[in-house]
């Protein structure tokens, strides 16, 4: 008879302590710098260090399922990225669609989150490079999805709950008028496409790799935009 | 069947994509942000940005962690229980 799968406690005290990492990281970092009375360019490269310190402690914890993940996608790299790239496709056509109709609908609409990322590293485009394309999809997509997977079973309730806490999270922290928050619609699509690759191809990675894809086409953008106001 | 499903995608993406266009042409318009801010309409959702010096967000990140482990432990349970 085969046995039912029954789901560990040290699991959950793992998704814990990861989530609690992420969001009290900030404010730890934060308490160092104002105590050395660090500000300006250095506060900001020493928080870029630290967002990668945190990055490397939640791959430290998750190394065992990633190496996995890298096994399996060593084994079924075409099969796993054609079936992650139809989803993407698709869902990238309907986020784009939800998309232009809040703009179109709300012009006042703005995602300051962008904004505040944009002004952040105005200054460095490089850093926006780094963080947009390597820190950002791999610690959101681990804490925001990797830390639910075990829990949540059903299909459609995962791809929901991690679509809006992540949505509403990246919209929430940085709204300063009321109608931004009509945002959280599109950011929900988006980040609902990215769970339903990672529950479809049961691979972190490739949500992962799909996200840095989707982040890369602008900041190359953004990068060349600098070097011809620059040249 | 397959070729009409392609054919619906490439109408749906020609549809959007001058939507888009007007998109980023109204941002490129009406922020005057930084040279980066162009690419506004295009990264939508790039990243979740925490200031810590922000007091409201500190409120949201409370609520929002209290929000995740209650949802952990209670799928966890239900899980279990399955």
């Amino acid at each position: 008879m085969e046995k039912k799968e029954k789901v560990g406690i040290p699991a959950l005290y793992i998704s814990i302590c990861v989530v609690l990492l992420y969001f009290i990281w900030p404010y730890f970092i934060s308490a160092i710098l104002s105590m050395l009375s660090i500000t300006g360019d250095t506060s900001l490269y020493l928080r870029l260090i630290a967002n990668f310190l945190l990055m490397f402690l939640i791959i430290l914890i998750y190394s065992n399922s990633l190496k996995n993940d890298l096994k399996n996608l060593k084994n079924n790299f075409g099969k796993l990225y054609l079936k992650g790239g139809k989803i993407f496709i698709i869902g990238i056509i309907l986020y784009t669609i939800v998309s232009s109709l809040i703009v179109e609908l709300v012009p006042n609409g703005l995602n300051e989150s962008v904004d505040n990322l944009l002004h952040i590293y105005d200054k460095s485009p490089f850093l926006l490079l780094l963080s947009t394309v390597i820190y950002y999809p791999i610690v959101e997509e681990l804490v925001f999805k990797r830390t639910f997977k075990e829990f949540i079973k059903n299909k459609w309730l995962f791809i929901l709950i991690t679509a809006i806490i992540n949505g509403s999270f990246e919209i929430m922290l940085s709204y300063t008028s009321v109608i931004n928050l009509i945002n959280i619609i599109p950011a929900i699509v988006f980040y609902g496409i990215l769970s339903y690759i990672y529950y479809d191809t049961d691979n972190i990675v490739v949500s992962i790799s799909y996200r840095m894809f989707y982040n890369l086409i602008p900041c190359i953008g953004a990068l060349l935009n600098v070097a011809l106001i620059l040249f | 069947m397959r070729n009409k499903f392609k054919c619906l995608v490439l109408l749906i993406t020609f549809a959007v994509l001058p939507q888009k266009a007007s998109a980023i042409s109204y941002n490129d318009t009406h922020n005057n942000l930084s040279s980066l801010t162009n690419f506004n309409a295009i990264i939508q959702s790039g990243a979740v940005m925490n200031n810590p010096a922000d007091a409201n967000n500190f409120n949201i990140i409370i609520i929002g962690m209290v929000v995740i482990i209650l949802i952990l432990v209670g799928a966890a349970m239900f899980a279990s229980k399955k």
